[in-house]
This record gives structure tokens, sequence and C-alpha cells, in this order.
């Protein structure tokens, strides 16, 4: 669970190139995006990497394929300009594709070979810490501390990582959000306002559903087995004031709250969304969407570049509701943000060239050449950044990129009591809770139950 | 000692010399100097098969009695079989299991089927047979990861190429499609409908070599005998291929039952665990909940089921062979 991807989606360009790209899409089970390059992207191949001086010190990163081509030839070419300003490290950057990379790490691991510096998904961090294998930072957030930087960084950013279990495990470095979409000249012709609440909302649905005539209110993922699917479920579950775990870090599933974002959900589904929602994932719901059929759309930021692209005539007339306000009320006004970090593992023998590595990554600057490699893919952890031209290029990209700063929150907050149960719940709430409750095979609390069954052994801890 | 040295003959009443069976130990000597190279032969295959076999396998049968959960390592303890308790009282591997002899049954059984009828029709004197030949063994070269993300594409109810065609012959309504990915059933269906047409070419070659075995002069002398060429298959035909159809039948059954990709591509083991077999919920618990205990214990389950056909197999290959020589 809490697996934050970017997750491109097929676009109807893309489909034909992709048929043809797909024998080269096998290594990549699971990263979707290799079929969403259209075509060769302006930026899409890194500059020539240099040469290790003979005497550098030699690091290894291994991070994830984030993005686009472009998204990760801004990667490699920071990591390049990191080694042209250090020629006294020598930084070896290598991409892991989303369907196996847990077992790369964890491989990697238990062989004594894992990178010096790494990225993966938003909990990792606490994995390897709770193996041991993460390196303490908590040096480098008192520099930050000092230094201001914690000041223009979104608070949940680097207090996420702050003393887990005695250690500081990671620093997020990007910020990966859903929203839910929506068509303004349909709410319009519906005489419907934006809603701001729950109640307005099933509201302004109700008004939208026209199934008769191919229109479907709403565009939700509910497939199992995807890590899509809990995205949405996660955005109610904490308007409806859920959490996963309370501040001893017990799982707190199967509680009231859940139950209201689960009920809400399962009627959403069955009133307002296509039949086949529960074999849809993202790439689904964005092409519902972008095709007409889907008057709202639950997404990522990924979403704003492929509906410009594969949809020009839609782009002007899309819109991003607000954070809906549930039964958590206003204090409740969450949107799912991943907050995703890099880390150093422990293992590494030059952790001081591994944390200066890091600290260079770190510096706005730096992060920003690889946000405005593709906007709207990735959202800053810096308040400064907001100015930039690349999140004030559209109103989608504005809005979506504020309401990350103000309102993103991911599986793990409010605290890190259940940080590693949390991180190892895999696909539990999808394929326990939300997918067979929304086909109708379980009631919503009998899934809930299921769940806080099946993952309670997940949360125990050593003091526990 | 050579043979040459036991013979010893003995004094008084036994006159006829007699050979001295050699000790024990001078026994095996004999042996290692006579078949000395060929185990030296064959050490490096041994030591490359217990380095990527069996010691993995050996610490695959331990993890099956630990509770071992790679986020928890201070719990790490061995507890003697609950794994295998907890999976026997437990009611997901329980569905896992049925869906997993769910796919093999319709799966190798429609394979089959498929197989044996194009296997049959093949082996007949067509124009382009070859070319035929070459086309339906495109599935079965196909990387299944690939053609199962094309058959995820074409099922999709919305926008998938088969939902497309029915609309435009006026089966189903425009806005009234088929669920083949989320409808428990349809879904199931649907896994065998790509299973099976990914896995008959096998078949049908399998089918064609026993076929090809088969002497001309069978069917002639039975076509002179009056056999419709019905009576012909079933009484001659098929029970020649029927040893060979076995034995492929059990050895696509041992696939199908650990095939992981079909269901993770295809359903994602649902919708609602409908499509989920045991092999999917043991990658789910070990690598996702990262509960590598209670994951390999699941793996062990679905090895010993498949040691039982692979001793089927083995058996039924024995049988043919000997009735060969």
């Amino acid at each position: 669970m809490a697996r934050s991807r970017k997750n491109h989606g097929l676009s109807r360009r893309s489909l034909i190139g992709g048929m043809a790209a797909t024998p080269f899409a096998v290594g990549g089970l699971g990263n979707t995006s290799v079929w969403a390059q259209e075509e060769e992207e302006p930026g899409a191949t890194p500059e020539p990497t240099l040469v290790p001086a003979p005497d550098a010190v030699q690091l290894e990163f291994w991070d994830m394929q984030w993005g686009s081509a472009a998204f990760m030839a801004a990667m490699q070419n920071l990591v390049t300009e990191f080694n042209r300003q250090h020629p006294e490290i020598y930084v070896n950057f290598r991409q892991l594709a989303w369907g196996d990379y847990t077992q790369k790490l964890l491989s990697a691991v238990q062989a004594g070979t894992p990178p010096d510096i790494g990225g993966g998904d938003s909990g990792i961090p606490f994995n390897m810490a709770a193996q041991g294998e993460a390196l303490d930072i908590s040096d480098l957030y008192e520099e930050w501390q000092n230094d201001g930087t914690f000041d223009d960084m979104k608070p949940w950013a680097y207090e996420k990582w702050q003393d887990f279990q005695g250690t500081t495990p990671g620093i997020t470095w990007q910020l990966d959000s859903r929203g839910i979409y929506y068509r303004k000249d349909l709410l319009e012709e519906a005489g419907v306002s934006v809603p701001t609440t729950w109640d307005e909302w099933r509201s302004a649905l109700e008004a939208l559903h026209k199934p008769e005539d191919g229109l479907y209110a709403l565009a939700v993922p509910g497939k199992q087995g995807s890590y899509d699917t809990d995205q949405f479920y996660m955005t109610l579950a904490f308007q409806a004031g859920a959490r996963l775990a309370d501040e001893e870090g017990n799982p707190t599933i199967d509680t009231p709250e859940h139950l209201a974002a689960l009920e809400f959900e399962k009627d959403l589904v069955t009133n307002f969304a296509a039949e086949g929602t529960p074999s849809w994932t993202f790439t689904e719901v964005m092409r519902a969407f972008e095709q007409g059929n889907a008057a709202m759309a639950f997404g990522g930021g990924w979403f704003i570049e492929d509906i410009r692209v594969n949809a020009p005539d839609l782009f002007d007339k899309v819109g991003l509701l607000p954070p809906l306000e549930g039964p958590g009320g206003p204090e409740s006004q969450f949107i799912v943000s991943f907050a995703n970090p890099w880390m150093i593992y422990k293992q590494t023998e030059h952790p001081e060239e591994a944390k200066t590595f890091l600290r260079w990554m770190m510096q706005p600057d730096n992060l920003m050449q690889m946000y405005s490699s593709e906007p709207g893919g990735k959202w800053p952890v810096y308040n400064s950044l907001l100015e930039t031209e690349t999140y004030q290029s559209n109103e989608l990209i504005a809005t979506m990129a504020e309401h990350t700063l103000e309102y993103g929150v991911d599986y793990w907050y409010p605290n890190t009591a259940a940080a590693v149960g949390i991180a190892s719940m895999g696909t539990t709430l999808t394929d326990l809770v939300i997918n067979p409750v929304i086909t109708g095979n379980r009631e919503p609390k009998d899934a809930l139950a299921d769940a806080q069954a099946a993952v309670e052994p997940l949360f125990q801890r050593q003091d526990s | 000692m050579s043979l040459e040295e036991t013979q010893v003959q003995t004094a008084g009443t036994h006159q006829r010399p007699y050979i001295q069976a050699p000790s024990g130990k001078g026994r095996m000597r004999a042996h290692i100097r006579k078949h000395a190279m060929p185990y030296l032969l064959i050490l490096p295959s041994l030591l490359f098969l217990v380095a990527i076999e069996f010691y993995p396998l050996g610490v695959g049968l331990l993890e099956a009695f630990k509770y071992h959960n790679r986020v928890q390592p201070w719990a790490t303890q061995y507890n003697g079989i609950d794994n295998f308790v907890k999976a026997f009282n437990d009611h997901t591997v329980r569905i896992a299991l049925r869906t997993s002899f769910v796919m093999v049954f319709g799966i190798v059984g429609l394979s089959y089927l498929l197989g044996l009828l194009s296997g049959v029709l093949l082996n007949q004197r067509l124009r382009l047979r070859g070319v035929y030949r070459a086309l339906i063994l495109i599935p079965w070269v196909a990387p299944p990861v690939v053609s199962f993300i094309s058959w995820q594409w074409m099922l999709n109810d919305q926008s998938g190429i088969i939902n497309r065609i029915l609309i435009n012959l006026g089966i189903i309504g425009e806005f009234d499609p088929i669920l083949w990915l989320a409808d428990p059933t349809l879904a199931m269906v649907s896994i065998i409908v790509v299973g099976t047409w990914s896995r008959f070419p096998f078949m049908m070659i399998t089918v064609l070599a026993a076929l090809s075995a088969i002497p001309d002069d069978l069917n002639e002398a039975a076509a002179v005998d009056g056999a419709t060429p019905f009576q012909t298959f079933r009484h001659i035909t098929f029970p020649l291929i029927l040893p060979v159809s076995v034995i492929a039948t059990l050895l696509q059954a041992i696939w199908v039952f650990n095939d992981f990709g079909l269901p993770f591509v295809l359903t994602g083991g649902g919708p609602a665990n409908a499509t989920t077999p045991l092999i999917l919920l043991a990658y789910k618990e070990a690598f996702q909940r990262f509960n590598i205990g209670y994951g390999t214990s699941l793996a062990v389950i679905s090895m010993v089921l498949m040691l039982a056909l692979g001793a089927v197999y083995l058996r039924l290959q024995a049988k043919q062979q000997g009735e060969m020589s």
C-alpha cells in the first residue's frame, strides 16, 4: 500500500506506439510510463555522463522511474552536474523499475550490496530503518533547521521522517498528489456550483450522471491488486476523519470514520461510476475523462499534462475540486499527497560523501530542474517554488501545487508510530476492503474487520 | 585387488576355481576408479544445481517454518508448523486453492481440446499447412506479459476492442458493456480464455508430434476395413496419442498452477479475489506485506501439490518408455 508512483496512462495517440513498444515493456512490468512516451520528448536524452576521476569516491544512487524520459533525463543530468562540481565524488545513477524494485532492494540489502543513496516508495525509509539499514541523517536535519531550509519546506515533508525509532531515516524530495478533476462546462450546464463538501459533491454528481448518454458522473480506480485503488479511498477516509493508526501505533481500520468513508465510496461507485470500475486503474479513469465519458475523475498530477496533450479541446474546460469537507470537518480537509523520500543506506562506506550528495540534491534550484522537466509531474517540497513559472504555467498546475502544499498528507499522517505497519500493508486495503465492497461481495463493516485482523500482526512493534 | 588375485584354489575337496568377491571397500574403490571420469564431468553441473536449486530450496523450506517479516526482524523465530496451520485455516487460502484448480481444469482442459482439434486438422494434407502451423504458434512464442497486457486492453469494458465489436454488431448496447474483468465470474472466464489462447499451441505441437509417429498403414488398414474417419480416430488415432497427451496435460497442469503472470497482469487477482490463485497470494504475502515466512509456506504448499503431479508425470513417462522399449 501507499506506493506513490508515476502512473502515466495510455493515451489514444500512445496506444499504437505502445503496441509497437510492448516487447520492450516486459522488463518494466508495472511501469506503464514506458508506453506514454509518444515520441522523443524534448530533453529526453540525458547529457553524456562524466568519467570518474581515478581517486574519486564512488557512490551508487538508485531511484525509481518517476516520470517521463524527460524527467529521468533531468535526474541523470542533475547527477552529472553534481559529479562535475564534485570531482572527488562520483555518483552512478541507476533507475529501478516499479515492477520489482522491492525485491531488488531487499536482495541487495541482504547481499550486502545496497546503494549508498536510494529512493523508492513513500514508506521505504521506514522499512529499511526497521531492518537497521537506514543511516540516521539527523545531523543533516539539524543543518537544514539552522540554515532556514525547513522554514521554506512543507512541514509534513520533514516531520514525517523525524525521530522514527530514534533515527531520522529520510527526507522528502517531491510530493505526488491526487485530486478530483471536473468538467467546468458540464457543471455549468447542470447549473451546479463547484462543490466544497461531501453533500454538495454528491448532489453535483447526481446532476451530472447521465449513463444513458454515455456520461458517468465519476471515474475512479477500483481494480484489485492496484495501488491506484486505495488512493481514492484514503482521500475519503482522511476527509471522514479516519487515520490508519492511532498515536500508539495500533491499526485503526475498523472504525466508524473508515466505515463512513467506505460506505460513501460504495455509494458513489454504485450510483455514479461505470459498472466496470472494479477493473479500472488510473489508465482507464484518465481515458474515460479524456474521451468525455466522465464528468469528474480522480487522478494524479500527471493527468494535467496528459489532458493538455491528448484532449486539448477539453483542457480549458477542466478544473480541480477543492479538498472537500467531509464528516471529519475542516481540520480533516486533506488530499492524498505522497511524500517521496531519499535516504542513505547504513551499509554505505562513504556516509559523509553520501550526505554531501543528498545536501546538494535537496537544494531548491537543483530540485527545480527536475520539477520543471515535467510540469505537473511532481510537486515541490518548498513553498518558495510555488511562485516559479513552472507552477504558475496554468490554472490546473497552480491549483494542484497550492492544494499539495496546503492540504497534502499521506498515509502516515499524523505520526510515525505505526510507520512500518503502514508501509507493509501492500494492497491489503484494495484487496480486502475496497474491491470486495464495490463489487458487492462484502459488506463494508465486515470488510473493514477483515482488514483490521489482517494488518494487526504487521503493526506489532518490538516494544509492544 | 584384481580378479585374478582373488582367484584362489582351495585345497582338498574343492577342485574347481572360484572367484572371491572383493570386500566392500575394494568394490567401492574399483567402482570409483572405473567411473571417476563421469562423476568429474557432472560435478560442475551438480555444484551449479546445488548452488542455484537445492540451497535456495533448503533456505526456502526453512523459511516456511519461521515467523519472518522483513520489517519485524526482531520477531523472527522458528514457529514450527504455525504457518501451515494458519494457511489451512485461512479462508483466503482455501479460495485461492480453489481458484488455482479452476484455472488448471479450465485452461488445461480447453487448451487440450483446442490443441487436439487443431493438431488433427493440421495433420491433414492442407495447402499452406506450414503457414497455419507457424501462425498458431504465435500465442505460445509471444512474451506472455505482452500478450496479457494486450488482452487486458482488448477486454476493457469501456474501450476494449471486444466490446466495441459487440456494440457495432448490435449484440450489446452502447452503454451496456460486458464487464469482462470487473465481474467475478466473467473475470475467471477471461482468465481461462486468455490462458487457453496462450497455451493451446503447445498442446497442438505435442499432438502433431504424436500424430506424425502413427504409421500411415494403420489408418489405411482401418479404411480398407470400412472404418469411418471418426471410428479411425476414436479406435486407432486417439489411443495412440493418449500417452503423450496425458504427459503434456500433466505438464500444462503444473505450469498453469504456477502461472503467476496471467492473473497478476490481467486482473490483479480480482475482482473480490475471484482470480487470485495460490501462487499470487504467496507473492502478495511475501513481497507486498513482507511476510516472507507465511508467503514461503504458501509456496511450499504449492510445491508439494506440484511434486505430487510431477511424480505422476515421471511415473507415466517411465511407463511409456518401458512400453516403447
